[in-house]
């Protein structure tokens, strides 16, 4: 019966009731009724027989071939590569919790994080020092709209005595400078002329101007380590004690990130940095409390000799320059690299950790 | 390789692979038409599995769960898609011609009987395959795993009244379509 629709109003009602009944799904007595009607009516019996008759041709698609060869491990390795992904979301997750409570921080790290954003290869745990206050960062670079505290960044004083210095020792303006005024302007016309302020000793002057003292680095290999380590806490009052005992034992810095109380879940973070020696130790610890631990390990070498050519050359240039503008402006961004420079291999000496413990 | 489950005592990640990996296949498989999407779909459906494991607890059947997710996997990505193109539930598959052969050869001793069956066994593919992906959910669950309404309010998270409608729905447009299509109803 081609288009087999009927319009009888009995069939319109029962119409609804075919699907389940072919399911079994009706109630006794409205498969009785349906059942009355079916008797009676050849229309819908035949489509009632037409989708047995579909049903039986569906029969031959319920049998399904067996998962292909190989299917778990391939399943494995996708899980695996995920957990990797995963890993790096979580320090994504981790940098914009620091950023936000960098933020917070009366704006005290907000030059910092700026260079961070513009600095992939710098990872997001090592830069603010937990036990000093807040406006203490000598590690981290400066944006260079802000005026660099020369005394902090320089520190002749602090560097070896010798192999670091390829170039004659810092002139009488760089001394005068260390401490004093912060100088982001282009060199005022005295150092130009050559010429030194009185209360300035030492002023040795080579060629155009003072040389800039070129700092050395070891570029060997520079891998930063860290680690997440997830602890799902039954008490997380108790946890959290025990944790912070176990890397108080091993001398980690340890910076509290923040903490969550969503009403179902708690939970809370924190920053642990100590020397890459022992680090391994801890996070066997830690994981010993129950946690999931994330390794993690970002080869800085690269970016770091790409820093280190153009320090060199800014460096060199700023040693060079006869303009005192140039000249001031190199040295600027020499002394940025440097700190830059010198963070990543204090980076690479720590391993970072960060401690995320949670319980419902 | 050993990927460990969370849940303490049951099952480990890879022995759940392990154990249910035909399941999640076959109901894969029976809703793409193909191997090569039903495996996206099913290894798909495991790594959901995985990042989910924690969920897992008070599930009385891992399989169940895991046709749900399946079910979520399709549905989603089909939604994604929106294009109603058409799948390919009527592509030759290597391993669809023995069982229908031997289905064929069990319906009835009559050849022309036989291929009658047969012809309309591809037919019956080729329409559920271009049913949109909730109406071909509904009927893969019902005609091919079998699941009661019940179990399957459970797997597509909807009140049972739904699965019911949408079953009946899905079978007015699957008449439709095979009366579209030149079928004698």
């Amino acid at each position: 019966m081609p288009g087999g629709r009927r319009e009888g109003a009995e069939c319109r009602e029962f119409q609804e009731w075919l699907s389940p009944y072919l399911d079994g799904e009706l109630a006794p007595w409205e498969r009785a009724r349906l059942e009355e009607h079916l008797k009676r009516c050849p229309a819908c019996r035949r489509e009632v027989a037409r989708w047995q008759e579909i049903r039986r041709a569906l029969e031959g698609l319920k049998a399904t071939p067996p998962a292909p060869a190989g299917f778990k491990q391939r399943v494995l390795l996708r899980v695996q590569k995920g957990r990797r992904l995963r890993w790096l979301k979580s320090l994504a997750a981790v940098a914009a919790v620091l950023l936000l409570l960098a933020g917070s921080a009366a704006g005290w790290g907000q030059g910092f994080w700026k260079r961070l954003a513009l600095d992939p290869g710098m990872s997001p745990f090592t830069h603010t020092r937990p036990q000093e206050p807040a406006p203490a960062a000598p590690e981290s670079p400066r944006p260079e709209e802000e005026p660099i505290p020369e005394a902090r960044i320089r520190e002749p004083e602090k560097r070896p005595p010798e192999g670091d210095r390829e170039v004659p020792p810092p002139s009488g303006e760089e001394k005068a400078s260390a401490g004093e005024q912060p100088k982001e302007n282009p060199a005022p016309a005295p150092a130009a002329s050559g010429k030194e302020s009185p209360t300035k000793p030492q002023p040795l002057q080579v060629a155009a101007g003072p040389l800039y003292p070129e700092r050395s680095f070891l570029s060997s290999d520079l891998e930063v380590a860290s680690a997440l380590i997830k602890i799902k806490a039954q008490d997380l009052e108790d946890t959290r004690k025990a944790a912070l005992r176990i890397a108080g034992r091993y001398g980690a810095l340890i910076k509290p990130l923040g903490e969550q109380n969503t009403g179902r879940e708690r939970r809370v973070l924190y920053q642990l940095t100590l020397d890459q020696s022992r680090g391994e130790a801890l996070v066997g610890e830690l994981a010993s409390l129950g946690g999931e631990v994330q390794r993690s390990r970002t080869d800085l070498t690269p970016e770091f000799q790409r820093l280190l050519d153009q320090y060199r050359e800014k460096v060199s240039r700023a040693n060079t320059a006869l303009d005192p503008g140039e000249r001031e402006r190199l040295r600027a961004e020499a002394r940025d690299l440097e700190n830059r420079l010198a963070h990543m291999e204090k980076q690479a000496q720590n391993m970072e950790l960060v401690l995320w413990i949670e319980a419902e | 390789m050993k990927i460990k489950g969370r849940k303490n005592g049951c099952l480990s990640f890879e022995e759940l692979v392990a154990a249910y990996q035909d399941k999640v296949f076959g109901l894969s498989w029976q809703l793409t038409g193909n191997q090569a999407d039903a495996e996206d779909l099913a290894q798909e459906v495991f790594l959901r599995a995985y990042l989910a494991l924690d969920n897992f607890r008070g599930e009385a059947d891992p399989g169940t769960w895991l046709h749900r997710i399946t079910m979520n996997v399709f549905l989603n990505k089909r939604r994604r898609e929106s294009k109603a193109e058409l799948l390919s539930l009527d592509a030759p598959v290597d391993t669809g011609e023995g069982e229908m052969q031997r289905e064929v050869a069990a319906a009835g001793s009559d050849p022309l009987e036989a291929l009658e069956e047969l012809e309309l066994k591809s037919w019956v593919k080729k329409i559920l395959g271009e049913l949109p992906p909730e109406f071909r959910a509904v009927l893969v669950l019902r005609e091919l795993q079998g699941y009661s309404y019940e179990e399957m309010a459970r797997i597509l998270g909807c009140p049972p009244g739904t699965v019911k409608s949408r079953l009946n729905r899905a079978r007015k447009a699957f008449k439709e379509k095979f009366l579209e299509e030149g079928g004698e109803w």
